[in-house]
């Protein structure tokens, strides 16, 4: 079943009268239960498709549909609940509240998007079940100051996944993560993506593309070529890399 | 390089830099204006004095019997180095009317408007002491059949040069043009509760010629080397008609008054710089703390503290000057239309040190708010490089983490929890809102529980006027009586007006209260006396009386006194005092002591016993009238006033106002200013920390967004601290407004002699204008959080 359908996407950005067209005429299909790659060189309009795609930032023309639906046709606020409630966001840098520790950062889009209170329990919970599963329950009460970036990159991961979304989109996820807490975060998507979570995901780093089933090549905004890797296993690790380093060569990386 | 950082950061915040500008810029207007109008009031007064040629002593007798006797004792005295008197002639309001002109052709007759409880003099230009002046500060020069009028007489009567009065002795009709507003120190002030009309000399001598016994005050000016002793030695002659005594030093308090607006307005601008100055802080903390990476950078890199701190010195400098020069510029319109308005009633003098003044207050504002930014951007130095590029981060806590824990809130919702749990996270950041809630909603109560407190049954008390009363009158005076001097003809008048109001269908039961100015005698010793107002319950059925200790005076032998002449000379409940009653020495007892109003609490209340229709009286109060009735005194007041035309009716609280003038109504007046500019005020403040939050917490917002969270749930988010605060400061400042009832309104209540149970109005103080100023904050955080709809995922690379 087809996730999110991209039709002809156009962002342009206007900078000082000069139009400057990110994404050109994109065309994107992604099946539920993928994980898929964006590689690309910098300024290829990579974040740009991330963004817009998830309903962030507004298309300049095409259509995007998330399950059939067009968002593109949504207004603000109801492409907002579908964020909120469908969708999960892990970002290269590591957002968070300054003032609410790792735990409560984790629950509160749940308990944002919680439609009564007796949900709050169930949330709690999934949480503690979720932490647990990444690792970083140790730190729960911590500020977001006391625990390494690798902790934190995990605790972003559980708080996309807190709401159970039928898609989550990851920024970098291991951009500022050193080689160990980058393989710690990949581990942890390819087993959300194992259980069923789609995946979409922005990278420069070959090893961490070549753990998606496909990664798509965008070059001055529009998508120019795909390779299909098939799910990751551990076995094909080194394989799967060196192929995808090589077509990533034909394409001019 | 300093521009290049400048022009960056006044564009980036645009909003908070406008903010702090208007602050700067009102705080320099209001600090400059009104340290010149103090300045030039103060010594305006010694000005208007010397220009008036006012005597070191003034005095006023009733009548003339006592005149030769007291010119021979003027003689007598070695230390009186030259007197003169001049007279006046009372007049009452029914004798005077007004003719305004309406056009080159026609014209309106008038009623005279008199406010308060003023007294009427006719007096003539040419005296030598406390002499009219005209517009321009000379001495006033008249024509026959000219006439002068001093400037509240001119307001109050709404009228014009050009425009006539009609005066009416006897059976005949004399008309004077109003030539002249001119500056009367000793009458042109309506606390001195006199007013003066000024003709020429032979104008004065006709009218006074008409009347066979006209009612003439004397008023004697004589300079003295020893004011003190010569007004002791004064007083104890006792001279029956002395009315009013007053010295050089009490013009200049007369002119005191005209300050409380300059003052007014000192404490206004004093507040706003406090006010400028915590924005100040603030928007330093907020920067530096926005700043920090690049602060950690510039540290990095081996730039010094001082070269780091000059950058923000800069940028304050400039906008406090730009403030500060806007100030001043706004200062001098300010300044001269606050003069403008006293110069009317006094001379003030040369004014062109005004400029200066207002240089030097600017330039003061201007090393206070950069003293104190050189103090705030101290704090720069405590910030190392490391933790600086960690954005003030060291990764260590040794105490227990701050704030709430969002998974044990069951009931409360995500959005008011992230605001109380900012607000517990960050106490001092909100302390400047809390305290300028608090101070607002404080401040509202002032003028709002002054008036209620007014406007009580305690205060009619406190005027020795029943509180049961079914109304009040004044001036019970036929327009061909003169003033009443002994209390024989003021039982008769009040005898007049019950069978006046009897014939009308009203069976009503009239009192008042008698005042004597007596010579009680407290320590035994012949020579010792105190003057004291004493007061003497005519035609009242029961002495209605409070007494706070002891009893009220009954038997013929019996008296009792305020407990601050109790206090000042010592006396206590049982003591023996003397008075002169008809030449003869009497003693009293003392049974009672009590608080009240009357000649600022120093009174006595004698017994209803005692014969005193032999003693002059210096006046008497209010006239209480007793009556059943269902109607309320303001239904009656208004009935009687149309059926009685002649006489003025009151309802209590118009009674006082009466007694303390414009005061009360001044109060009620300043409710709604002062409610709007506390409104704007804390609008300002609540708009300025709003956007120090958006802009410091722009990546927060952004990345709220982000994972699906919408505009309005993150104003709401904003909305609740604020919100949290307000409770808070609502709930703070109810104990706060108490304490303020205690140790500022009762302090003042009992200057004017009486302590006084503060009253408050629970609804308005406490509901219907917090929430006034409720909804200024409430449209405040609506205007300042618009902006957030414009935030989107893009900024969140502002996080940290």
């Amino acid at each position: 079943m087809c996730v999110l359908k991209a039709t002809n996407l156009c962002k342009t950005y206007v900078v000082n009268k000069r139009q400057n067209n990110v994404l050109r005429n994109v065309n994107l299909e992604i099946q539920e239960g993928e994980m898929v790659g964006i590689m690309g060189p910098s300024g290829s309009g990579k974040t740009t498709l991330l963004y817009t795609i998830s309903g962030m930032d507004k298309a300049t023309a095409g259509t995007i549909e998330f399950y059939g639906k067009e968002i593109t046709k949504l207004t603000g606020n109801q492409i907002s609940d579908i964020r909120l409630k469908k969708m999960g966001f892990v970002f290269q840098q590591m957002y968070m509240l300054k003032n609410l520790s790792i735990y409560d950062n984790i629950i509160l889009p749940a308990f944002q998007s919680a439609s009564n209170k007796s949900e709050r329990k169930e949330i709690n919970e999934r949480a503690k079940v979720l932490m647990a599963k990444l690792g970083i329950s140790d730190v729960a009460e911590n500020d977001i100051s006391e625990v390494s970036g690798g902790q934190l990159q995990r605790a972003c991961i559980v708080r996309s996944m807190i709401n159970n979304p039928n898609i989550i989109f990851a920024d970098e996820p291991t951009g500022s993560l050193n080689k160990q807490n980058s393989y710690e975060v990949m581990k942890e998507l390819n087993k959300l993506n194992e259980e069923g979570t789609t995946i979409m995901m922005v990278t420069h780093d070959v090893k961490v593309a070549s753990r998606c089933e496909r990664v798509c090549y965008i070059e001055d905004g529009d998508i120019r070529d795909e390779m299909k890797l098939g799910k990751y296993t551990d076995a094909l690790a080194r394989e799967r890399e060196q192929n995808l380093n090589q077509w990533l060569m034909k394409l001019g990386w | 390089m300093w521009y290049e950082i400048l022009k960056k950061d006044l564009k980036k915040r645009k909003g908070i830099n406008i903010i702090l500008l208007v602050f700067i810029s009102l705080s320099a207007a209001f600090l400059s204006s009104s340290a010149s109008n103090i300045y030039f009031i103060a010594n305006g007064s010694n000005t208007f004095m010397e220009y008036s040629n006012v005597s070191d002593v003034m005095v006023f007798l009733s009548m003339d019997k006592e005149k030769e006797r007291f010119e021979d004792w003027l003689g007598t005295r070695e230390e009186i180095t030259e007197f003169d008197y001049e007279s006046l002639c009372e007049i009452k309001v029914n004798q005077i009317h007004l003719i305004k002109k309406k056009s080159s052709d026609s014209a309106e007759r008038h009623e005279f408007v008199n406010q308060g409880p003023t007294n009427l003099y006719m007096g003539y230009a040419g005296g030598t002491y406390a002499k009219p002046l005209d517009d321009r500060g000379n001495e006033l020069v008249l024509k026959e059949g000219e006439v002068a009028f001093t400037a509240n007489t001119v307001y109050d009567n709404d009228l014009d040069l050009g425009d006539e009065i009609e005066i009416t002795i006897g059976d005949k009709t004399f008309r004077y043009k109003i030539a002249v507003q001119c500056k009367d120190i000793m009458y042109g002030n309506e606390f001195s509760g006199m007013k003066r009309f000024v003709f020429h000399k032979s104008d004065y001598e006709r009218m006074l010629s008409v009347k066979e016994n006209p009612n003439i005050v004397y008023q004697y000016g004589f300079n003295t080397k020893t004011i003190e002793d010569t007004v002791s030695s004064m007083n104890k002659q006792g001279f029956s008609s002395l009315m009013i005594t007053i010295t050089r030093d009490m013009y200049k308090l007369l002119y005191v008054f005209e300050m409380i607006i300059g003052g007014l307005v000192m404490v206004i601008g004093i507040c706003l710089i406090l006010i400028s100055l915590m924005i100040l802080r603030f928007s330093i903390v907020f920067t530096l703390e926005e700043n920090e990476q690049e602060i950690g950078v510039m540290k990095a890199i081996g730039m010094r503290n001082f070269s780091i701190q000059k950058i923000y010195i800069f940028k304050y400098l400039v906008l406090v000057t730009v403030g500060v020069v806007i100030g001043f510029g706004l200062s001098l319109p300010v300044g001269r239309w606050m003069l403008d308005s006293v110069s009317q009633s006094m001379v003030l003098g040369k004014t062109n040190l005004m400029f200066l003044i207002h240089i030097v207050c600017c330039i003061t504002l201007i090393l206070i708010v950069e003293s104190m930014c050189i103090l705030f951007t101290n704090k720069l130095k405590k910030i190392s490089a490391v933790e600086a590029i960690r954005y003030g981060e060291k990764g260590e806590r040794y105490s227990k983490r701050k704030g709430l824990r969002l998974h044990a809130k069951k009931h409360m919702g995500t959005i008011a929890f992230l605001g109380l749990n900012d607000v517990l996270c960050n106490k001092r950041r909100y302390i400047v809102l809390l305290v300028t809630f608090c101070i607002s909603f404080v401040l509202i109560t002032i003028p709002l529980n002054t008036w209620s407190t007014m406007n009580s049954d305690e205060m009619i008390s406190k005027f020795d006027l029943n509180t049961e009363s079914a109304v009040y009158m004044n001036k019970i005076e036929k327009q061909e009586d003169s003033n009443y001097h002994y209390v024989g003809e003021l039982k008769e008048a009040l005898k007049r007006v019950e069978q006046e109001l009897a014939n009308q269908g009203y069976k009503a039961s009239l009192s008042t209260n008698a005042f004597y100015f007596q010579e009680w005698n407290i320590s035994g010793q012949e020579d010792e006396t105190v003057k004291v107002l004493t007061n003497y319950l005519v035609a009242a059925k029961e002495d209605f009386y409070e007494y706070s200790e002891g009893d009220a005076p009954i038997l013929e032998n019996e008296v009792a006194f305020s407990k601050k002449v109790m206090e000042k000379n010592n006396l206590h409940i049982g003591d023996t005092v003397t008075t002169k009653i008809k030449g003869e020495k009497k003693s009293f007892l003392i049974t009672g002591s009590y608080t009240d109003y009357m000649q600022l609490g120093e009174s006595a209340r004698l017994n209803r016993e005692v014969n005193m229709d032999d003693e002059i009286m210096s006046g008497y109060g209010m006239v209480m009238v007793d009556m059943d009735t269902d109607l309320t005194q303001k239904e009656l007041a208004d009935k009687f006033s149309k059926e009685f035309p002649a006489y003025n009716w009151y309802t209590g609280s118009e009674a006082i106002e009466v007694n303390i003038g414009s005061i009360k109504e001044t109060m009620k007046a300043m409710q709604i200013p002062m409610t709007a500019m506390l409104c704007i005020l804390i609008m300002l403040i609540t708009v300025f920390m709003i956007k120090l939050f958006i802009v410091r917490e722009k990546g927060q917002i952004a990345m709220l967004k982000s994972i699906g969270f919408q505009s309005w749930h993150i104003r709401l988010w904003i909305a609740m601290r604020i919100m949290w605060i307000v409770l808070l400061s609502m709930m703070i400042s109810i104990p706060l407004s108490m304490l303020t009832n205690h140790f500022v309104l009762s302090p003042i209540f009992k200057i004017m002699g009486a302590e006084l149970k503060i009253q408050v109005e629970i609804l308005q103080a406490y509901v219907i204008y917090p929430l006034i100023l409720f909804a200024g904050i409430a449209s405040a955080i609506f205007i300042a959080t618009i902006h957030i709809r414009k935030i989107d995922s893009k900024d969140m690379a502002n996080v940290q």
